[in-house]
């Protein structure tokens, strides 16, 4: 649930469009939903992982300038 | 088996129904649904959302299948308290709803299914929470594949959510008529222009609509170089869904009731000893579930929830039933459930053949019923006769708590400001006249420092 992708690699493959093919006959998704859904799920895509990615960075960082930070103090322990 | 009676609002899906044999509730999963229920077990999926009160519990029953060709297996959900429906749910009841779909989504995409539908009603409020019902709603992810409920979704959850938050509350009355929710067509006509320039509502209501109408009754297999959604790009398009439903907000304001209880004629002895009456007639009444109709923000209601009785609080008032279901929610009070329903013309039963949606009558009978402060609104400001207002309320229920505002009441002269006051018998004796051939009175007490009076009555 809380995975987040962790390289741009996941770029390519979150926009990456696979053929499309309607297996479900109970619910009618709609012509235009599934064609419109196809290019915001695309777009949405790739702005989610850009958001992953942002804040994975900062993560990253806050974590490393605490080790830093708890390095800078052992020493006086 | 002759005695068992299929739920009404169960037939669209063919993995499987509801039915009820000896007033108890089972779901006949079908064969066709083998792999799907299967996998929901072995993921790990049924026990996660279980855990955190996601989805309904069920056990699995060894009884006869109403139709045996078909079973894989019969199982026994958890019975819910009552079964309300999306025109009755105030806003944050809606939204809570649209955003517990979108969860359930994400987690079930990480356990390689997904869910197929995304029918507002395949949700419901058990112990105080949003959960869903529908067991068979999972199946497998076929990777690659756009969600086939996504339009579902929007015309159920984005739609009369963005109307009730941008346009006005009360247009979630709209989902009375449009059963399988708002045309996205109708929504975006009715949405202020405004709200083309919110990204969310710009691409899943305005452009989504206009799709719609432009692919309308073409197949998306001739679709020139053919595509579909990766699992990354589903999860990009549920993040920005939820983040367009979060983003909605509605404020209770301006309605009529929103500060009935600052401007009330109540001093606070009769109060006091109005809550003291209520409390004590509760007690002798020893109902398990209660229906307090006309609630407004559920002062009273609580008293006998907060005993553990099953207890409804409705009132017409969107803003009343919001105030009252974010304390609901807050304090996590398990045994209250608010519902927007208008006693003038309370839920009818609607849908196909008329079953789909039971009626307000006939998810009852309650133990007791509880109307406070609502005579004087039902037998003058809707002009219905005492009569009938007895005879519908012992419909209702067979335990009556029922409060008379009477002429001189300041309450009562307000909706007689405007009018010409023909009723003549609206008075202490006329309304016991008109309860007697339903109701036998128990108990009758004066409230206090007030001209009103509390009777406690039991059905014939």
């Amino acid at each position: 649930m809380n995975k987040q992708p962790s390289g741009m690699s996941f770029l390519l493959y979150g926009i990456l469009m696979l053929p499309v093919s309607v297996e479900h006959p109970y619910l009618d998704p709609g012509s235009g939903s599934f064609i419109l859904q196809m290019i915001i799920a695309g777009l949405a895509g790739f702005g989610y992982i850009m958001r992953s990615q942002i804040s994975n960075f900062f993560r990253r960082f806050r974590r490393s300038k605490k080790e830093e930070e708890k390095k800078d103090q052992s020493p006086n322990e | 088996m002759n005695s068992d009676q299929r739920v009404g609002g169960s037939f669209r899906d063919p993995s499987g129904f509801l039915f009820t044999r000896r007033n108890v509730i089972y779901r006949q999963v079908n064969k066709s649904y083998r792999q799907n229920y299967d996998l929901l077990q072995e993921s790990g999926l049924y026990k996660e959302l279980t855990d955190r009160g996601f989805l309904i519990p069920h056990t699995e029953v060894e009884t006869d299948a109403p139709d045996p060709e078909l079973a894989y297996k019969i199982i026994q959900p958890e019975r819910l308290e009552f079964v309300s429906y999306p025109y009755e749910w105030c806003f944050s009841q809606l939204k809570d709803a649209a955003l517990l779909t979108l969860d359930l989504q994400k987690r079930a995409l990480t356990r390689g299914m997904w869910i197929k539908d995304a029918s507002a009603t395949n949700i419901q409020f058990h112990k105080g929470r949003p959960i869903l019902i529908d067991s068979l709603s999972f199946e497998v992810y076929p990777e690659g594949q756009p969600w086939v409920a996504y339009r579902q979704f929007c015309q159920h959850f984005l739609a009369p959510l963005a109307l009730m938050a941008l346009k006005d509350v009360r247009l979630s009355q709209l989902l009375r008529i449009h059963i399988d929710g708002i045309d996205l067509g109708l929504t975006s006509k009715l949405l202020p222009r405004s709200t083309r320039f919110n990204l969310g509502l710009l691409t899943h209501i305005h452009l989504h609509a206009a799709a719609q109408k432009r692919y309308a009754g073409q197949s998306i297999h001739r679709r020139p170089g053919g595509g579909g959604v990766s699992k990354m790009a589903m999860l990009g398009l549920l993040d920005h869904l939820e983040r367009t439903v979060q983003k909605l907000k509605w404020t209770p304001a301006g309605t009529a009731w929103g500060d009935y209880y600052r401007e009330t004629n109540y001093s606070q002895a009769a109060q006091k000893h109005k809550i003291d009456l209520v409390r004590t007639f509760i007690k002798q009444a020893e109902p398990k579930s209660l229906w307090d109709l006309g609630a407004n923000t559920g002062i009273y209601s609580r008293l006998a929830s907060e005993q553990g009785i099953f207890t409804l609080a409705t009132d017409y008032d969107p803003a009343a039933v919001e105030i009252s279901y974010l304390r609901t929610r807050n304090e996590r009070e398990p045994n209250l459930l608010p519902l927007v329903i208008d006693l003038g013309n309370p839920s009818a039963a609607i849908g196909w053949a008329n079953q789909e949606r039971k009626s307000l009558t006939e998810r009852g009978p309650a133990d007791a019923i509880m109307a406070l402060a609502l005579i004087h609104h039902l037998a003058i400001g809707n002009n219905v006769p005492l009569r009938r207002i007895a005879e519908f309320l012992s419909l209702l229920g067979s335990w009556l708590i029922i409060e008379f505002v009477p002429k001189a009441d300041s309450q009562v002269q307000r909706l007689l400001v405007s009018r010409k006051d023909i009723f003549d018998k609206y008075d202490r004796d006329g309304f016991v006249d008109a309860f007697a051939p339903h109701y036998q009175i128990i108990r009758e007490e004066p409230i206090s420092d007030s001209q009103r009076t509390l009777f406690l009555m039991k059905s014939k």
